[in-house]
């Protein structure tokens, strides 16, 4: 994971302030190779001399919009960007995702917002797809093993996972401590919304719930959300 | 109209003037009196003085014939008529002239009574019908008089257009200044003044409309443009607040002091986007990007994401009677905001706690989302000022509410919210539905 932190990043900004404090939250997560433009021209320069393996581009810079920048840095380099909008109009984040952006952050942002999103994109574009396995977790004294649709107790007991319940359950680990809604859910299993799944889901829980929880009639981990849907409790550790 | 009217009048008028005339001074009258009036006394015709008297005053004369045609009696007697008369003579003057005088005649007990008059007098003319002619003469009638009504709604109808004609640009004009719209009339004919009134007065409008356009877009515009430039120096405070409030280095009282910096910098940041989002929906600069959604799908999405952000809040959210089968058009990003305004307004004004009931049903055609919580409420004036003018001088502030109804409205919906002090409050979204097309869950989910 920290082969991540070696990456170079490439911000583009025209408020010297914005930079230094990007710079600051980058360095205190870890990164080391940040460089930093104050335009589209120095941009540009950075892009060819250093090579950096993702850009932040600002949409709004004194010789040129985020957008035609963007542009420019494609016909030479393929590397990700992430932008940042002052404007926060659908105009603006829709033409950015319509030119290839591949995420984008409203200002004012929250340091870890930023950092979230740039390792998140680093991590889906360089790290290597056979370190992208599907996740094994435990939940109490069970341990689940989404790749191999396994489930075991300690006691050696074993159950398989069908392929809609471990749809349910990718979604679910995916959004763990979170609600996640009964129409996210039948999306993710059905591809389709809740309507006309709603008993057919709490069926497909039921059964989760009886290869997942000791109790199931009082889960622990996988809980209901009255009204909304469902959410997997699993104890906070290292991910 | 007029015509038939009038046709109809004379024909009433000639028959009156027909019955009247029996009893007037007519010849017919006069010659049936003469009878009545001519008696024999003593072997003597004599003629009663007022019938002599009348007959006299018209220069008339009178002759009784018996039934052999010999004239027994006769006043005033021009030399020229003949003293008998066979009954040949007698069919030839009867109904018309006696050497050129018209005469009238009248049976008498004793022969037949002639009055003559001077020549000239009187015109004598005969009319013969067919009795078929008679009959077929009223169906003429009612022919005639329906030919005639059409003939007459026609032409009223001609007139009319035919007069209003030069009026109707002028009236076409008065009702596009009437929606706004600018008119450019011909200035020409006798209402040529009207249509350079009208012209001006569009021109008038027109400058005003785009000069009030003009201001709204230059005020949208400088809003935007401040909540602009507020987002950067605020991402710079945030972004140290965030890093202070995380520092494992400073003392717990130091990271909460940078944790309430984080905390109104945030709110700050809301409020500047619902400032600026209020003031594109006011000067109709937001469009809404309308797509089919399900309401129930909606409401479970924006409390799912207001529950994960918002864990600790202290309000418990329930979601009761919620129509599954409800859809709306509408622009899904505003809608969830307006919903989250709702949420937040119920669960900031009570932090001690409170319940947030949710429904979603059809009422009227309509869709109703509401949100009601059983909190401290709010003095309804308060609510009334905060719906309608939140910056309005010495009045409650605050862009939450006020923007749900913008939202709404935008949408072509009613916002409807109720509050007292004590009773909580209850916020009902009225939003045009859509009809449900039943999806088919046919696949089967096992």
């Amino acid at each position: 994971m920290d082969a991540l932190k070696e990456k170079k990043i490439l911000v583009v900004d025209d408020q010297p302030q914005l930079l230094r404090m990007v710079d600051e939250i980058l360095r205190r997560e870890g990164f080391t190779r940040i460089f930093l433009a104050p335009d589209c021209a120095r941009a540009m320069e950075q892009l060819r001399a250093v090579r950096p393996d993702l850009a932040v581009l600002d949409v709004m810079l004194p010789d040129g919009d985020g957008f035609s920048l963007l542009q420019q840095m494609r016909a030479v380099s393929p590397l990700p960007v992430i932008f940042l909008t002052a404007r926060g109009e659908d105009e603006d984040r829709l033409i950015g995702l319509g030119m290839g952006a591949d995420d984008y952050l409203v200002k004012p942002f929250l340091p870890k917002e930023l950092t979230l999103r740039i390792t998140a994109i680093l991590r889906r574009v360089y790290v290597p797809i056979q370190q992208e396995q599907l996740p094994v977790f435990a939940l109490g004294n069970r341990t689940i093993d989404l790749g191999a649709s396994l489930v075991q107790a300690l006691d050696g007991r074993e159950w398989t996972l069908t392929a809609k319940e471990l749809a349910l359950l990718k979604k679910l680990y995916e959004n763990r401590n979170r609600i996640v809604t009964s129409d996210s859910l039948c999306q993710a299993a059905w591809g389709d919304d809740l309507y006309g799944y709603e008993n057919t889901l709490m069926v497909h829980i039921r059964r989760m719930r009886e290869k997942l929880e000791e109790d199931p009639s009082h889960p622990q981990y996988l809980l209901t959300a009255r009204g909304l849907g469902y959410k997997l409790q699993v104890a906070s550790r290292a991910d | 109209m007029i015509a038939n009217i009038a046709g109809l009048s004379i024909y009433l008028r000639v028959l009156y003037d027909t019955h009247e005339g029996e009893t007037d001074f007519s010849p017919s009258r006069t010659v049936r009196v003469a009878v009545e009036g001519l008696v024999q006394r003593d072997g003597q015709y004599q003629l009663a003085p007022s019938v002599t008297k009348e007959l006299q005053e018209h220069g008339a004369w009178a002759m009784l014939l018996d039934d052999r045609g010999k004239v027994v009696w006769s006043l005033d007697l021009p030399p020229e008529i003949p003293l008998s008369y066979t009954p040949k003579e007698i069919a030839g003057f009867t109904r018309y002239y006696l050497k050129d005088y018209p005469v009238f005649c009248w049976a008498h007990p004793d022969g037949l009574v002639v009055t003559g008059y001077p020549k000239g007098a009187y015109m004598r003319y005969t009319l013969d019908f067919a009795e078929s002619d008679v009959r077929t003469l009223f169906q003429y009638l009612v022919l005639f008089v329906i030919g005639n009504s059409l003939v007459a709604i026609l032409l009223y109808a001609f007139l009319c257009w035919w007069t209003v004609r030069p009026v109707r640009p002028i009236l076409h004009g008065l009702s596009c200044l009437a929606h706004g719209e600018a008119v450019q009339l011909a200035e020409r004919g006798s209402l040529r003044e009207v249509a350079a009134g009208i012209n001006a007065a569009s021109g008038e409008l027109q400058r005003r409309d785009a000069a009030l356009r003009k201001k709204d877009e230059a005020r949208a515009n400088w809003i935007a443009g401040i909540s602009h430039d507020i987002r950067t120096p605020l991402s710079v405070i945030l972004g140290y607040a965030g890093e202070l409030q995380d520092d494992p280095a400073l003392p717990p009282q130091e990271q909460e002091q940078a944790a309430v910096i984080c905390r109104q910098g945030i709110r700050l940041r809301d409020l500047v986007s619902d400032l600026n989002l209020v003031s594109r929906l006011e000067y109709d600069m937001q469009p809404l990007e309308y797509r089919l959604l399900r309401a129930a799908k909606l409401v479970r999405r924006t409390v799912t994401d207001f529950m994960n952000a918002m864990p600790e809040n202290p309000c418990g959210i329930e979601l009761e009677a919620i129509d599954e089968s409800i859809q709306l058009k509408g622009d899904e990003r505003l809608l969830l905001r307006a919903l989250t305004n709702l949420l937040q307004n119920s669960v900031l004004h009570n932090p001690q706690g409170c319940a947030i009931r949710i429904a979603v049903r059809r009422e009227d055609g309509f869709c109703l989302i509401c949100v009601y919580d059983d909190g401290v409420g709010a003095d309804p004036q308060k609510l009334e000022n905060l719906l309608n003018a939140p910056y309005a001088p010495k009045r409650a502030h605050g862009l939450g509410l006020f923007l749900v109804r913008r939202i709404t409205e935008a949408h072509g919906g009613q916002f409807i919210a109720h509050t007292a002090p004590g009773q909580g409050f209850s916020c009902e979204m009225k939003l045009p539905c859509e009809p449900f097309i039943k999806g088919s869950p046919s696949a089967d989910p096992f």
